[in-house]
């Protein structure tokens, strides 16, 4: 449904009481300082909700869904399902007061799953297993889709070994198009990136932040096929993450809450869907330090 | 086709007609307190170029050649819009600082301070996009040092198709760091803005025929083709700079494919050490 009015949501909100507020705590990276430029999977970050531990796991590039009911890698509570309403963002806030932690930006996205990949000495087109599709009722033809890879192996801290191969995907796009790939220049993964490090960002040649650059007219995905890597990368797993972005907030100061007014200020009221795995992504726009805390709050409304 | 009203451009984005990207600009150089600066030459994200070709000859821009600002990959039939812009900086020497997004059309390389002779340059290649040259403007970028203090002129041809016009003649400032607007000057007469002044009534600039030297100098510059698209002004270090083009300016400016995205900006001092830190999000319908 939605709101229908500035009244309708005045009487949702207050009325109806179809409001919540979550408040959350996500640490950076546990193990590797975070280097400026990059992006990161605060996923994989200790805090509430807590670190994640399914990346890495369950077979070799089978997909696996994840909702706001996952236990082992959790979203941020919004409050369960609501249809036949439909849950937006009504604010979001952001803030740290750890040294060195600014400036950055914060991205949140809704995971639908991710693929984890063991085989990471594997070179050319692996296919990826889609007997578990992305979760229906989260996206319409895989629509606004977007795709990431990111280092993590379970609860382990390991890193990607040496390497820098190009990344590509073989996808089917949003108008149900099969065989569209990732288009040249391709990403370029890093050596030795970290857990939770989004391999390809950073600067340079084949570098992009945050997701991987999908064919021309292309505006989402609705199954990936297979996965490439075009030399190894001698050890540890990788995830590709299939997800929605839906808001961001730029810090510039510590101790500054960026807050965001997605009514009023950003007129989008962007839309959680029922079962969203809600997770923040970060662009650390400084060296930030091991385990650095960010604090925050999201306000969620309904009709 | 572009937006018929503000639904169809949430219905857009609804659909994931969108993109998003982060840059980062680090620059090296030196900049000096008034005079723009083109980010194109600075490290980073995207990685600079140089205007690195054989000398004179004029080169088309294009983010599958050199990437530039990431804003996704073409869409035509369909047309896409820059929504909004993020930048921001901990860094307060060079702030406060006035920035344009431009789309990099063409260069001619290497034109030579050292001599008075009239140097012709070659259009054998021509724009690729806005080929008409309506609302193209000229940038003389610095890529080897100069003493200051000459001025110059180019012939060009006009967005009209008339050739033989020429441009104001521009005084060159005395800075000798690469990457800087040569004719950008806050304290010189005849210093200019990033634009060099075209003849009276022109609106734009489709090819440039030939560059004249006033007085001759030491270092060389590049004569660069752009389209200004969208403009932002980074204040301070306290909050960063969000623009969004329809709700602050009632405006989409439209990024055509394939354009090679970049920035000039007009810092406050130096930009060295600097590290500018931004995004963007474009639609497309």
């Amino acid at each position: 449904m939605g709101f229908s009015s500035l009244d309708d949501f005045i009487t949702s909100t207050t009325t109806d009481g179809k409001f919540l507020r979550t408040d959350w705590n996500k640490n950076a990276l546990p193990t590797t300082a975070q280097t400026a430029g990059l992006w990161y999977d605060l996923a994989c970050g200790a805090g509430n909700p807590g670190s994640d531990t399914a990346y890495g796991t369950g077979t070799n590039l089978a997909f696996q869904a994840l909702s706001d009911t996952s236990t082992t890698s959790p979203g941020i509570p919004h409050g369960g399902d609501v249809s036949t309403d439909t849950k937006h963002i009504v604010n979001a806030s952001a803030f740290s007061a750890a040294a060195t932690t600014m400036p950055c930006v914060f991205m949140l996205v809704d995971r639908l799953g991710f693929y984890p990949i063991t085989t990471v000495t594997t070179t050319g087109n692996q296919a990826l297993n889609n007997t578990v599709v992305f979760p229906t009722g989260r996206h319409t033809n895989g629509a606004g889709l977007r795709a990431y890879v990111v280092c993590s192996s379970g609860s382990a801290t390991t890193a990607m070994g040496a390497g820098t191969p190009n990344i590509q995907i073989t996808y089917t796009n949003q108008a149900g198009t099969a065989g569209k790939t990732t288009p040249t220049v391709l990403p370029a993964g890093t050596t030795a990136a970290p857990k939770g490090n989004i391999v390809y960002s950073g600067t340079g040649a084949g570098k992009y932040g945050p997701f991987i650059p999908l064919a021309a007219g292309d505006s989402g995905i609705q199954s990936v096929q297979q996965f490439n890597l075009s030399a190894t990368y001698t050890s540890g797993i990788l995830n590709l993450v299939i997800c929605r972005p839906l808001l961001t907030l730029p810090m510039t100061t510590i101790g500054v809450a960026a807050e965001r007014d997605l009514l009023n200020q950003v007129p989008s009221l962007p839309r959680v869907y029922d079962g969203a795995n809600l997770s923040w992504l970060m662009y650390a726009g400084a060296a930030t330090p091991v385990n650095s805390a960010f604090y925050g709050h999201l306000d969620f409304a309904w009709s | 086709m572009g937006f018929s009203s503000v639904q169809a451009l949430a219905d857009a984005e609804l659909a994931g007609q969108t993109w998003y990207s982060t840059w980062r600009k680090s620059p090296s150089q030196v900049s000096t307190i008034g005079v723009w600066f083109d980010l194109s030459m600075s490290p980073g994200n995207p990685v600079p170029q140089y205007y690195a070709a054989s000398p004179l000859v004029g080169v088309p821009m294009s983010y599958s050649d050199e990437q530039g600002l990431n804003h996704g990959r073409n869409v035509s039939p369909l047309t896409k819009h820059l929504k909004r812009v993020t930048v921001m900086t901990s860094t307060a020497t060079a702030l406060p600082m006035p920035m344009i997004l431009c789309d990099y059309l063409f260069y001619y390389p290497f034109i030579d301070e050292g001599t008075t002779d009239a140097q012709s340059l070659d259009n054998t290649q021509t724009l690729t996009r806005y080929t008409d040259g309506e609302g193209v403007q000229v940038m003389a970028v610095s890529v080897a040092g100069r003493t200051g203090g000459q001025t110059f002129q180019f012939s060009y041809t006009n967005s009209d198709g008339v050739a033989g016009r020429t441009s104001q003649t521009v005084r060159e400032n005395a800075v000798s760091v690469n990457g800087s607007i040569v004719t950008s000057d806050r304290a010189n007469a005849n210093a200019r803005g990033p634009f060099i002044p075209l003849q009276d009534g022109d609106t734009g600039v489709r090819s440039i025929e030939s560059v004249t030297m006033n007085g001759a100098d030491v270092g060389l510059f590049a004569l660069v083709l752009v389209k200004p698209l969208a403009q932002l002004s980074l204040r301070g270090i306290d909050a960063p700079v969000e623009v969004n083009y329809l709700l602050d300016f009632g405006q989409l400016p439209r990024i055509v494919d394939d354009a090679y995205l970049n920035l000039l900006a007009c810092p406050a001092g130096s930009l060295a050490a600097t590290a500018l830190h931004g995004d963007l999000t474009v639609v497309w319908n």
